[in-house]
């Protein structure tokens, strides 16, 4: 419970953050790499997420979680033990689960989950992925996916994801947006984007 | 909820609510052919709950239902009123092909109302890249409904509603005796559409602020609501 507590306070104060405009062209992510974007979009960052969208993360959002490092959570905010108070730790207490933790040896397949497990518990709905196939990131032999959910707006919601370990390091770009529109809207623009990443260091 | 508790409750509101509703439209009246444009007034997406002691809210079913009917009834005479040219909206059947698309159009009506009050009512909260347009649209799935009922634009409405359980009233009762500490009671809020059946665009747009005012589980009440949801609606 302090867990999604702090989780959704991660978010509400999210929520505050004004979005600052990406103008069309070459976008770089500080020691990661960098994407060329055919249009417009609005950024903000999210923990350690790189989030952009056109009409609001609810309606259409793409995300960049770049170099997740082994160990770790896709974002710092799903990292249940970390987030847990060090004063029940104290009193004996452990947390009432376990964070789902990327690691360098995990095959594509339970990349996958990690990233539904994940999904479902942001978006407090299941996430259902299907599709996964190989796919090309930044030069790198990666795969992909797609994945939907209902929100709990009662909205369905369609995704892609195109992700690849590099150097025992996750680095997942994915888009989603409203099935009934916003997803198919910029997914054209969300694939050229994906596609056009560039690790640091390549240019 | 006493009169007192109510008095103090829209003090604390005063600040968040200012004038009841907020508008946007991008056109000030429907263009008009040889026919009046005719708007297909889509079914409320309305619930009402109670808002226990603890803070925690719970759906009820019965005041939902007896809301419903009494904004059905109110937007109604509002368009009555102002002799707009209107059709309600009909559900065809579950299995039919185009229910599916109808049944997500009012939900994602929901969450698009929700994204404009975010990022377009509030300057400082402008999404960069829309250049201060507005520039909102549910898409061409709309189109399914301009063939369902022969109908130029949608009328979409949305609002959520609480009360204060016996529980919540007596703990707002002690708060204030106690020094006067506030403890929030009910919120009513809302948010309504007009959209463009060719294009899905969002015409027109107005949004009633959180308020702890009104009660939807009478008509006569309802009735103030819809007046303040629908104020300067272009027909």
């Amino acid at each position: 419970m302090i867990r999604l507590v702090s989780l959704l306070l991660l978010l509400l104060a999210a929520g505050c953050t004004p979005y600052r405009l990406i103008p069309a062209g070459k976008v770089e992510f500080t020691d990661h790499g960098s994407v060329e974007t055919p249009i417009d979009w609005n950024w903000r960052p999210i923990d350690t997420v790189h989030t952009w969208t056109l009409d609001g993360p609810n309606l259409q959002e793409m995300l960049f979680h770049l170099g997740i490092e082994d160990g770790k959570t896709l974002m710092n905010a799903l990292d249940v033990e970390s987030g847990f108070n060090p004063l029940l730790v104290w009193f004996g207490k452990v947390p009432d689960e376990v964070s789902f933790r990327f690691h360098k040896r995990m095959t594509e397949h339970e990349i996958m989950d990690l990233f539904t497990a994940s999904m479902s518990k942001i978006t407090e709905s299941p996430v259902v992925a299907s599709g996964l196939m190989p796919a090309d990131l930044g030069g790198h032999q990666g795969f992909r996916f797609d994945y939907a959910f209902v929100g709990k707006d009662e909205v369905r919601r369609r995704g892609f994801a195109v992700g690849a370990v590099v150097k025992d390091k996750l680095y997942l770009i994915h888009y989603v947006g409203t099935a009934l529109y916003h997803y198919d809207r910029n997914r054209a623009d969300a694939e050229r984007v994906a596609a056009s990443f560039v690790f640091a260091g390549k240019d | 909820m006493c009169r007192w508790c109510r008095l103090v409750a829209a003090f604390l509101l005063a600040g968040l609510a200012g004038c009841a509703t907020q508008s946007y439209r991008t056109i000030d009246a429907l263009p008009r052919g040889a026919a009046a444009p005719r708007i297909l007034v889509m079914p409320p997406d309305i619930e009402l709950s109670e808002l226990t002691a603890g803070g925690s809210v719970e759906m009820n079913a019965e005041w939902t239902r007896a809301a419903e009917r009494h904004l059905k009834t109110a937007i109604r005479e509002h368009l009555q009123r102002i002799q707009a040219s209107f059709v309600e909206y009909r559900a065809p059947a579950d299995d039919a092909p185009e229910a599916e698309i109808l049944d997500q159009l009012q939900p994602l009506h929901a969450t698009v109302g929700q994204s404009i009050l975010a990022f377009h009512f509030e300057p400082q909260k402008r999404l960069p890249s829309k250049k201060d347009k507005f520039d909102w649209s549910l898409g061409p799935a709309v189109t399914h409904l301009a063939g369902h009922a022969d109908a130029d634009y949608a009328l979409f409405v949305w609002v959520r509603d609480s009360y204060s359980s016996p529980a919540r009233v007596a703990l707002q009762f002690v708060a204030a005796m106690a020094g006067g500490i506030p403890v929030g009671g009910g919120v009513q809020t809302g948010l309504c559409s007009l959209v463009d059946l060719k294009t899905g665009q969002v015409v027109w747009f107005n949004a009633l602020k959180p308020r702890e005012e009104g009660d939807m589980r009478e008509l006569e009440a309802t009735r103030r609501t819809t007046a303040f949801l629908l104020d300067r609606m272009p027909k």
